[in-house]
């Protein structure tokens, strides 16, 4: 997955064989090992697995947000408007992240400040991003609650977070994120723990984001359907590895990965009946200190052959922009019908 | 079918060993349901300032066989539902017929006698087993509490239930944290069959669930219904899910009924508003499909203060005066199909204009 660093202006992001182990007590688990993609200015990139696949760690490896002990980035790069963040100083990168990538977790509670009302919450974020005075920071605040929706913005600025309801809180989260006009919103599960209404409320919102300011969106979800309705491009991810990506298209048409394949078949569509069984991958998601060997979806794999428990695949890209890793793919056996 | 549908609203007359309904393929009936739970204040001496009307007059029928799906935005008191049948709540008014007898009036005894054939399964599979058991033990226990175990038998039937539901014997031995959330959750379900009930209520059973692992507890839910002909009420978030499973499906807005009807009805031909737009903000696992979005504004209001009228009146697009006043009933379409609007003609022969259509003054026109 050699893509040009230099070349590709477009690219404001490349994330670069990143490797992202944790030191446990029970062992080291490679959460990341040996992820590369990059995002292009105003694209959405989604990234799909299931749940311990790796997709967090990826996007807090991104931050710089790793819990270091026991967490470290052992190897590979992130490289941020064409910067390596690992060489960045903690001040600088903490002045990155309030100002240029932004980002809104899963729970929208644990990551709002109780005791603080939400209009000095998203005021004090603007205030240390920018240099405005305490008017115009109240002035920006409630526009950007306008903007999120939140009806009364103006009344609701001396609310504290526990009087709004989940999805409003999500809104304020990516309000917040706004504060600063960033160049990159990370987006871990923005609507897993929220009614479908909401969901496409604030989906809604981050398409339009998307389009007015350019932003770019890496979208962490374990749903197809919203995969399906917001990405441009989509990496899959399983163990620790991504193991296909291409546009959004290509990977619900044309899957080639086993397992992207397996995803797509084991969620009812509108069409199945009753009597039709959903495919269910057999096995479960991998101990990640102890990884099955050559390719790490081999236990459950519908396609596997018997080289798979031995050769760990290499990634090939089959079309321009179509990446793989997988053994039928990359030419290292011999393939027999 | 059609017929005793219409009865579902009112009627309690001629009541027969079959409950109200008089229909022996009904095995559970609910009658204008309702659980209020009191809004509290005060510190020392609490005393109740408000009712919190989680659910208001609920009815509906539960056949052999079949799973009811029950969907709604958080809050709208599917839950409450489901702790009600259980008897982990107590009803504060209404009807619940099973097996020919109204609950209400049931002793005690008579009560745990009838739960075992009503049992549930919940959304945490972690959290419903207790962590001190092995799976045996869990498996075994509906069994003791009601005395039901033969010393000699208590192996084979675990067996039994752990080959049923997907796991082996050697699983018999295992501590839940020994288990992934997947086996958790057969176990659950194991549980739920071990005292072979004739309704299994299921909330949220598989939303803890990564994708594969949900696929193949649907599986199996369905299989178990094909073989022994249980009837479920299945409650989920995931709208897909619920459209797999079940065979009729009831929506609920803010402790209410807005429609009910065959599971084809609900989702292909939805006639509420609301479930209009709840059907229309399901994201669609086809990047080249774009659908037509009904954006709802807002959230679902509290249920202390729930809107006079129709509850759905601020947040419907097809609003009219009238809503703001008058209560729409349920009304039956044709074939089982109801809907609570009073616009619900107009509205599916398109001949009823959206509010923000209407000229003011339409809207003189209609509060005149
Ligand atoms: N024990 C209780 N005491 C007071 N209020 C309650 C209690 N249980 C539920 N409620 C309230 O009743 C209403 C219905 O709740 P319920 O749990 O039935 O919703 P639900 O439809 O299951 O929602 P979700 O989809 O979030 O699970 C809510 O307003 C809730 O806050
Ligand atoms: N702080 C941590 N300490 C140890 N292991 C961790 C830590 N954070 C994540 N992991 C492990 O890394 C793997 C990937 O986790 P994560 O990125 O959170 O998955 P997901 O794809 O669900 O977001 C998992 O095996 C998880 O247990
Ligand atoms: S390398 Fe082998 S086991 Fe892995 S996905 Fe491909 S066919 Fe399956
Ligand atoms: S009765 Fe009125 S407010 Fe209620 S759903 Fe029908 S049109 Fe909408
Ligand atoms: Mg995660
Ligand atoms: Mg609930």
């Amino acid at each position: 997955m050699a893509e040009n660093k230099a070349m590709d202006k477009e690219d404001i992001l490349i994330v670069d064989d990143l490797h992202t182990y944790f030191f446990t007590e029970d062992g080291v688990v490679k959460a990341v090992d040996g992820v590369t993609f990059t995002v292009r200015r105003g694209e959405v990139l989604g990234l799909v697995g299931e749940s311990g696949s790796g997709k967090s760690v990826t996007a807090m490896s991104i931050l710089k947000l790793i819990p270091q002990p026991p967490g470290k980035i052992i190897s590979g790069d992130v490289i941020w408007k064409g910067q390596s963040i690992l060489n960045i100083p903690e001040t600088e990168m903490r002045a990155i992240r309030g100002n240029q990538i932004a980002v809104v977790f899963q729970d929208p509670m644990t990551s709002l400040n109780p005791v603080l009302t939400i209009g000095d919450q998203i005021k004090e974020a603007i205030k240390l991003h920018q240099q405005v005075s305490d008017i115009e920071a109240e002035e920006k605040t409630r526009t950007l609650l306008e903007l999120v929706g939140i009806p009364d913005a103006g009344k609701r600025l001396k609310d504290y977070p526990w009087q709004f309801s989940g999805g409003m809180r999500q809104r304020v989260m990516i309000a917040l994120a706004l504060s600063c006009n960033p160049d990159l919103l990370i987006a871990d599960e923005p609507t897993t723990a929220l009614d479908v209404t909401i969901q496409a409320q604030v989906l809604d919102l981050m398409r339009d984001l998307k389009n007015r300011f350019q932003t770019s969106i890496i979208l962490i979800t374990h749903d197809i359907g919203v995969i399906a309705e917001m990405c441009d491009r989509v990496a899959v991810m399983y163990a620790g590895n991504i193991v296909e990506l291409a546009d959004v298209i290509t990977i619900f048409k044309e899957p080639k990965h086993p397992y992207t394949k397996a995803l797509l078949k084991a969620i009812p569509s509108a069409s199945s009946s009753r009597d039709e069984e959903l495919y269910a991958i057999p096995g479960t998601i991998p101990n990640l200190i102890n990884p099955p060997s050559g390719c790490r979806f081999h236990p459950r794999c519908a396609e596997a052959r018997p080289e798979c428990s031995e050769i760990v695949p290499e990634t090939v890209e089959l079309e321009p922009g179509h990446f793989v890793r997988c053994l039928l793919y990359t030419g290292q056996i011999e393939i027999t019908k | 079918m059609s017929s005793t549908e219409a009865e579902l609203k009112s009627s309690t007359e001629g009541k027969t060993e079959n409950g109200p309904s008089n229909d022996p393929d009904v095995v559970l009936e609910v009658i204008n349901l309702r659980k209020y739970f009191p809004l509290e204040a005060g510190y020392l001496f609490k005393r109740k300032v408000a009712d919190i009307k989680a659910v208001d007059g609920v009815s509906f029928k539960l056949r052999k066989g079949e799973t009811l799906g029950l969907v709604g935005e958080s809050g709208c008191g599917k839950s409450t539902i489901a702790k009600t049948l259980t008897f982990l709540h107590k009803p504060t008014a209404g009807e619940i017929w099973f097996k020919g007898r109204d609950l209400r009036l049931l002793s005690r005894k008579e009560l745990r006698e009838v739960a075992r054939d009503l049992t549930m399964v919940f959304q945490d599979p972690a959290a419903s087993l207790d962590p001190r058991f092995t799976v045996m033990q869990s498996i075994l226990e509906p069994l003791e509490i009601h005395n039901l175990v033969d010393e000699t038998e208590k192996y084979g039937i675990v067996r039994d239930l752990l080959l049923r539901v997907g796991l082996s014997p050697h699983h018999a031995y295992r501590y839940p944290h020994e288990l992934s959330g997947g086996q958790q959750q057969r176990v659950g379900i194991a549980r739920a069959l071990t005292l072979q009930p004739q309704v299994i209520i299921l909330d949220e059973p598989v939303s803890a669930l990564d994708v594969s692992v949900r696929a193949s507890i649907i599986n199996l839910l369905i299989q178990l219904q094909d073989d022994f002909k249980f009837s479920y009420i299945f409650i989920a978030h995931d709208l897909s899910v619920v459209r797999k499973i079940s065979h009729r499906v009831a929506v609920m807005y803010l402790g209410k009924l807005m429609e009910y009807g065959e599971v084809t009805d609900i989702y292909d031909d939805p006639m509420h508003p609301y479930t209009q737009a709840l059907m229309s903000a399901v994201p669609i696992p086809d990047p080249t499909v774009k659908k037509e979005r009904i954006h709802l504004k807002g959230e679902v209001p509290t249920p202390i203060n729930p809107p006079v009228g129709c509850r759905f009146c601020t947040r419907c697009r097809f609003v009219r005066q009238k809503c703001f006043l008058e209560e729409p009933e349920l009304r039956e379409f044709d074939n089982g199909h109801l809907v609570a609007c009073h616009f619900a003609e107009e509205i599916k022969a398109g001949t009823h204009k959206l509010a923000d259509e209407l000229a003011d003054a339409e809207i003189a026109d209609q509060q005149a």
